[in-house]
C-alpha cells in the first residue's frame, strides 16, 4: 500500500497495514457437521464462544452467533459456501478491499485505545485469544491481538480511514 | 451513560445499542382475521410504566442481535438481560435476576 500512514510517540506507535484477504462467513444454525467440514476446508475451527478467535491456517474471529471474520488466504468463497448444507445457507463474502487496518503497539498501546473504547484491554482480561466487535472513536471496529504483535490490531471500514489517521495522530501526542 | 451487558458480547456502552421498545408484545393473527382496531393497538399502544419494564434492545455495533432487558425506568437499574426466546424472568424487590 503506497500511502501507508503512521504516527509514533515515545511509548506507543500506530501504523496502517495492508488489509490482505478478509472474508465474512454467515451460517444459519449450522450443524456440527457443517462446522466440521468448513473447519477442515479452511484449516481452522470456527469459534463458537463470543469474543473469541481461533488460529489455524487462517485466523477466524467470532463477530456474532452466526457470523465470523476469516482473516487470511482460504479456499474460494464459493467452495466454502458449498461445504455447508443448504440448510445452513452459507454466505461467504470478501470484504478486505473495503477495510483498513491499524496496529497500535508499545507499552502504552492499551492506554491509547482506552481513549476511544471502554472495553477492558488489560492483557489479563483481553487475552490473545480474544477479540471484540465494538465502537471505537464512534465508528465500528473489530479489535484483536495478533500473535507476536506487542499491541492491538483494529479493523475498520475503509471509508473512515482519513478520520482515523487524524484521530490517531492527535491521540498519540500526549504519549511524548 | 448506561453500561448494558449484551447476553452474547458482555458489558458495552449504551451507545452501541438501540432500544426497540416494549418486549413480549404478541403479534395478532392470522392477518386476515385481525380488525383495524386490533392492528392499531398492536402497533401503537405500548405500556409506559414507572419502574420495572421489559424492553427489546439491539446490539447494533457488536453482534447485531436483539435481546431483552429488564430495566427500571425510574432509576435505569438493569435487573436482567436475557435472550429473545427466553421467558421474562421473575424480578423480586431485590432484583435477584441476572
Ligand atoms: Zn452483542
Amino acid at each position: 500500500m503506497a500511502d501507508t500512514w503512521q504516527a509514533a510517540a515515545a511509548t506507543v506507535a500506530v501504523r496502517e497495514c495492508a488489509p490482505g484477504p478478509i472474508a465474512t462467513l454467515r451460517l444459519r444454525r449450522p450443524s456440527a457437521d457443517d462446522l466440521a467440514r468448513i473447519a477442515a476446508l479452511i484449516g481452522t475451527a470456527l469459534p463458537t464462544v463470543p469474543n473469541r478467535i481461533a488460529d489455524g491456517a487462517v485466523r477466524v474471529v467470532w463477530i456474532g452467533p452466526d457470523e465470523w471474520l476469516i482473516i487470511g488466504d482460504t479456499a474460494p468463497n464459493a467452495t466454502i459456501e458449498a461445504a455447508a448444507t443448504d440448510a445452513a445457507a452459507a454466505l461467504c463474502v470478501s470484504v478486505g478491499d473495503g477495510r483498513c487496518i491499524f496496529e497500535a503497539t508499545g507499552p502504552d498501546a492499551a492506554e491509547l485505545l482506552a481513549k476511544a473504547t471502554s472495553i477492558d484491554l488489560h492483557p489479563a482480561v483481553f487475552t490473545e485469544a480474544m477479540s471484540a466487535m465494538t465502537l471505537f472513536a464512534q465508528v465500528n471496529a473489530i479489535v484483536d491481538r495478533p500473535p507476536g504483535l506487542d499491541g492491538f490490531r483494529l479493523i475498520f471500514d475503509v471509508s473512515v480511514r482519513d478520520y482515523l489517521c487524524r484521530w490517531f495522530g492527535d491521540a498519540v501526542v500526549e504519549f511524548g | 451513560m448506561l453500561q448494558i451487558s449484551c447476553p452474547w458480547c458482555g458489558p458495552r456502552d449504551e451507545i452501541e445499542f438501540r432500544c426497540g421498545g416494549q418486549s413480549h408484545v404478541i403479534r395478532p393473527g392470522p392477518p386476515e382475521e385481525v380488525d383495524d382496531a386490533t392492528w392499531g393497538r398492536y402497533l401503537s399502544e405500548k405500556i409506559n410504566p414507572r419502574g420495572d419494564h421489559l424492553e427489546r434492545w439491539l446490539h447494533a455495533a457488536g453482534c447485531r442481535r436483539w435481546f431483552n432487558v429488564a430495566r427500571d425506568t425510574a432509576t435505569h437499574r438493569i435487573r436482567a438481560v436475557y435472550h429473545m426466546v427466553e421467558a421474562a424472568p421473575a424480578i423480586g424487590d431485590e432484583g435477584s435476576a441476572r
